[in-house]
């Protein structure tokens, strides 16, 4: 329907080499797949049109779900009457296909696409003992991590000096050898959390989303702050807490 | 062997939960009157422990949000901290959260403040598990301030019953202010 804009955009932003196609088996492969390229554009403008909305010192005050797309397939099979995710979908129509040239978002791209390659970079290269593990390597690519990143991207996108902390890569150090922290992330659990948990952004459920947002939303506050234990505290903290406001009786925010 | 190297660790509620039901498997273990006892009391003070672990850290979650999500009352509430008039310098003429001066608060008024902030259940006191909760903060009380002329008595069943006390009072906390259910 779009035709390769998708696979243009991504090629642009460095998520795909040039000349190189999208994965035909997505969980096999460590390349980004349709599904989530589409999943990174359409949170990208969620989170923008969210910035249009809410300003300064509120947007700490709300808690955002990203979201995810259906993959082709997955929605063809499920009955829906495209291939196409239909926000995805909604959201190329209204901005036009040129969409994609949006500065902002490659802009928004090419820092994810670094994130990524440093992500795996310093796992390759078994510093700090980390296991050079394919989920290790490609935490980026977990869907809860993209989409709460590229949410993140769209909503500071009226913040400027936030956005700039949010596209620098995390800072590692002896205790934190990679910048996604997978290793911590993959320990990290809340005391409310069920015994099947497995981990801070290892799955897609709209918790795990809301949590990865507001992770990077916090450490968009500090430019010093890595993503450590303390960091994933305060951000599930703060994901429970707005959820008491969300849901209580008490006054609206 | 006496243990040399210091251990630290965090525990959350449930950990605290885990010990208390130890301690009673441990106290149906020996005979020995003393230890029993010695067993128990340890195991109903977890099972508090567990209580104000919870109530503690659900506060700290609602200190890690912007701080004008709270009037400034509630504030020093939760950061148990002296709210105060200021007389002299830049806070003339302000209320002001008093950082150096701490305000404890009893753990039954944190419970009183989280569930009548976020839910509209109101009159816990006349509930039975309230009733529950005061005998156990009144033994708690005799162990943690012990006195020559009270004699303490605890046997299996009461510590069972207070640890019982805590996960529905935990249950009760989270179903009101996190509309959550908690899983035991």
């Amino acid at each position: 329907m779009f035709g390769d804009t998708l696979r243009g955009w991504c090629q642009k932003v460095g998520l795909l080499t040039s000349g190189e196609d999208f994965p035909d088996v997505g969980p096999k492969s460590e390349k980004i797949t349709v599904k989530l390229a589409r999943t990174f554009i359409v949170n990208f403008y969620l989170g923008k049109k969210m910035a249009d909305k809410i300003s300064g010192d509120k947007i700490d005050k709300t808690i955002y779900e990203p979201y995810l797309a259906d993959s082709g397939t997955a929605a063809y099979l499920a009955g829906k009457t495209s291939l196409i995710d239909s926000e995805y979908q909604t959201i190329m129509e209204t901005n036009g296909i040129n969409n994609l040239n949006d500065k902002a978002l490659i802009e928004a791209g090419k820092s994810f696409s670094n994130l990524h390659k440093a992500q795996q970079t310093a796992v390759k290269s078994g510093k700090g003992k980390i296991k050079n593990s394919k989920s290790y390597r490609n935490k980026a690519l977990v869907e809860s991590i993209l989409s709460g990143w590229s949410f993140v991207a769209g909503l500071l996108q009226n913040e400027p000096d936030r956005l700039k902390v949010h596209y620098l890569i995390p800072k590692t150090s002896a205790k934190i050898p990679a910048p996604l922290n997978a290793a911590e992330m993959s320990r990290f659990k809340h005391e409310d959390d069920p015994v099947t948990y497995r981990g801070y952004g290892t799955r897609s459920s709209p918790n795990d989303r809301q949590r990865v947002a507001q992770l990077f939303l916090a450490r968009s506050l500090d430019e010093k702050s890595s993503i450590d234990h303390k960091l994933m505290q305060k951000a599930v903290s703060q994901v429970r807490a707005l959820n008491a406001f969300k849901k209580g009786y008490s006054h609206d925010i | 062997m006496r243990l040399k190297r210091v251990i630290a660790m965090t525990f959350n509620f449930r950990d605290y939960i885990d010990f208390s039901e130890k301690l009673v498997r441990d106290s149906e273990k020996t005979t020995i009157k003393a230890r029993q006892l010695a067993l128990l009391s340890s195991s109903l003070i977890f099972a508090w422990i567990a209580i104000e672990s919870f109530v503690n850290n659900m506060i700290d979650d609602f200190n890690q949000i912007p701080p004008d999500m709270f009037q400034m009352h509630e504030k020093a509430f939760l950061l148990e901290k002296s709210l105060r008039f200021g007389d002299k310098g830049v806070n003339i003429g302000k209320f002001i959260i008093d950082k150096n001066r701490n305000e404890f608060r009893r753990l039954e008024d944190k419970i009183f403040f989280l569930i009548a902030k976020f839910s509209s259940a109101n009159n816990i006191k006349g509930d039975t598990l309230w009733q529950s909760f005061e005998r156990f903060r009144d033994k708690r009380n005799t162990i943690v301030h012990p006195r020559r002329d009270n004699d303490l008595s605890l046997d299996v069943e009461e510590v069972v019953t207070y640890q019982n006390v805590t996960k529905k009072i935990i249950s009760l906390i989270s179903e009101n202010v996190l509309k959550k259910k908690i899983l035991f």
